[in-house]
């Protein structure tokens, strides 16, 4: 077996609130091969976004990391000094944000803020650092990056925005990127351009990803394999085509049936199967297995024990009491 | 046939200030002689990618935005000018008739409202059924959509998106509209929410014989809820089929780009040619047809000429030179 370049085990982060203490996550196992695309998929609270800004130690507060290993290229990084942490973000280990309107600087032009990048950590000089900026703006499809760079983020479209961020996070050439959201503020037509620049810059750079979404059609187009995240906890891992194909979880089957889709007819059938109540929230998620209110399978057992993850065939990892999980007593934790 | 709009435009003028005061340069016509009829009992699909004016045109018809020009004929009377004009019992008639699911359930709630105030004020408002009533209405409103009558003690912080969504339908049943023209009113939900919320507003136009104007840029939801699509682009409509028809068989190039533009939640399906460039500035308006600058079939008579829209035969009508 390979070594991953990501692995994470056992991460568990907590918040602290005045009126105590919740695990939000709780017990999340992931792993990224190398030039390999994760998809991290859930809804809102599902701790998605938390899971992979963990990474990079970056979970703000009230929430801490709290347990669990984080091991990259082998060496744990729970355990580096912040001083490391620093010199790795954005170098070995870059961001794409959701919002791109957000995640650029108002007040420097877009020559100025990524150029900085390559003076921090490459110690590059100002010019040479602006060529190779340059450089990299024409690689994500901007045809006149001279102009773009002395342009201000307010100047430019949404698309265009989100690919100088693209370009900004493969700027040091990094082993691992993570893009949480990258195209859902985005047209669709816009959407599948920024898709498509993605997949062709992974292979031409040989990096890992680890694509943060809640749209199934976008980690169906991107990911190589899926974990899918409820509450705080991952109910599945498999290839992306078993996940799509042959479900095992209860949410992950639920959450693709109650999904409209735009290459089927519903002449036939005028209601769409749902999944009942609401989404928890994550300062306060449901004891036991985390999806049990809501899943149509659940027996009393699911309630109070939390389901480890077990693996159903090779590769294709499920936490779920009825599909042959080992239940935990929830009280162990926190 | 319930709502017919016709022609209807909304022009901002583009003003520069100079040394003599300021002078017009230029418009964006963000809503460009749009028409369609809405039939009663039926849901239209209307969508399009940001700035393509559905929204617009969805408040136009309601006068939230006074159109520039056009008719918006509700049973026969033109509502544009009872909707601007000084009357306010006959335009509280009409909007009696047609009510607005806004998109943001958490911006369109006042939130030092408890719920139950918010869905009082339909009825201070138009006074539409006895006092004593009220109340109980209001609780009969809760349980229409699905939530509990005990709710309307609470505020909306205490709600999550989907049940705040449950609360603006239930404020525009409260007048016992006839059309709902819902702005995208699932786009902020989350997916397993979105369904719940489709499903409502399926089972409520088959209880309460709703007609629905439904904007959105989800297609998939779209499709979903649909019976007729209208497809905008730059202002304009640029295609209206039958839902089956539109998806199936798109004609006009850029329905086409935009179906296949959608990510299909399919790891082995293959990824469809994208569509080059972005939407043009809306000051800088292509000549002739609006999409030709991106689209693959476009000639010099696109450029020179702007394409009517067109009756195809089949309840469809595109607005294109070389139809698909």
């Amino acid at each position: 077996m390979t070594i991953d370049l990501l692995d994470v085990r056992g991460l568990a982060v907590d918040f602290f609130t005045r009126t105590g203490v919740t695990r939000a996550i709780d017990g999340v196992d992931f792993s990224v091969g190398r030039r390999e695309t994760l998809g991290l998929v859930g809804e809102s609270g599902s701790g998605k976004t938390l899971s992979s800004v963990a990474v990079l130690r970056l979970v703000p507060p009230p929430a801490r990391i709290t347990g669990g290993r984080i091991t990259f290229d082998g060496v744990d990084l729970l355990t580096r000094p912040p001083i490391a942490m620093a010199a790795l973000r954005g170098r070995r280990i870059a961001m794409v944000f959701q919002n791109p309107g957000y995640s650029l600087n108002p007040i420097l032009t877009i020559g100025a803020q990524l150029a900085e990048i390559l003076v921090w950590h490459e110690k590059l000089s100002r010019a040479a650092a602006m060529e190779r900026v340059a450089e990299m703006l024409r690689l994500v499809g901007i045809t006149d990056a001279a102009v773009r760079l002395r342009q201000f983020p307010h100047e430019l479209s949404g698309g265009m925005k989100q690919r100088i961020c693209i370009a900004r996070a493969l700027l040091c050439r990094p082993d691992l990127v993570l893009a949480d959201e990258p195209t859902t503020n985005l047209d669709v037509t816009i959407q599948a351009q920024i898709l498509e620049l993605l997949h062709e810059l992974k292979d031409r750079f040989a990096t890992s990803m680890i694509l943060v979404t809640h749209d199934m059609g976008v980690v169906a187009r991107m990911a190589d394999r899926i974990s899918v995240m409820y509450a705080g906890a991952i109910c599945e891992t498999a290839d992306a085509a078993t996940i799509f194909r042959a479900p095992l979880h209860p949410y992950t089957r639920a959450l693709l049936q109650s999904m409209p889709r735009a290459d089927r007819s519903y002449r036939a059938e005028r209601v769409l199967p749902v999944i009942p109540g609401r989404i928890p929230s994550l300062a306060d998620p449901p004891g036991g297995c985390r999806f049990h209110p809501r899943c149509p399978e659940a027996e009393p057992a699911c309630r109070h024990l939390r389901p480890a993850p077990v693996e159903a065939s090779p590769g294709h990892v499920v936490s779920c009491l009825k599909r042959g999980s080992p239940g935990v007593e929830a009280n162990a934790a926190a | 046939m319930t709502l017919a709009v016709e022609r209807l435009s909304k022009r901002y003028p583009v003003r520069q200030r100079g040394v003599f005061g300021a002078r017009e340069v230029a418009e964006i016509r963000a809503v460009d002689d749009v028409s369609f009829r809405l039939h009663g009992g039926e849901c239209l699909g209307l969508v399009g990618e940001s700035g393509c004016g559905k929204t617009t045109t969805a408040r136009a018809i309601l006068h939230l935005i006074t159109p520039t020009a056009g008719r918006v004929l509700f049973e026969g009377t033109d509502i544009v000018p009872v909707l601007g004009g000084a009357d306010r019992d006959a335009a509280l008639k009409v909007r009696r008739g047609i009510q607005y699911v806004f998109q943001d359930p958490y911006l369109s709630l006042n939130p030092r409202w408890s719920i139950g105030q918010t869905l009082l004020e339909p009825f201070r408002v138009h006074a539409h059924a006895p006092q004593p009533e009220w109340e109980d209405r209001v609780a009969d409103l809760l349980e229409l959509v699905g939530l509990e009558a005990t709710h309307a003690g609470r505020f909306p912080h205490e709600f999550s998106g989907g049940q705040r969504q449950r609360v603006g339908i239930a404020r525009a049943l409260a007048v016992e509209p006839r059309i709902l023209i819902c702005d995208e009113p699932v786009s902020s939900l989350d997916v397993s929410i979105r369904a719940q919320i489709l499903n409502l507003l399926v089972s409520l136009q088959d209880r309460l014989g709703l007609t629905y104007l439904f904007i959105s840029h989800d297609l998939a939801s779209v499709r979903f809820i649909s019976d007729r699509v209208a497809v905008m682009y730059l202002g304009r409509i640029v295609e209206l089929a039958p839902v089956e028809a539109l998806f199936d068989h798109p004609h006009h190039h850029y329905t086409h780009a935009l179906l296949q533009a959608i990510p299909v939640p399919d790891p082995t399906a293959k990824a469809a040619p994208v569509l080059r460039g972005e939407l043009p500035s809306a000051m800088e308006r292509p000549s002739g047809c609006r999409f030709r600058t991106r689209c693959p079939a476009a000639t010099d008579r696109c450029a020179a000429e702007e394409p009517a829209l067109t009756d195809m035969g089949d309840g469809r009508v595109v607005a294109c030179h070389y139809p698909r």
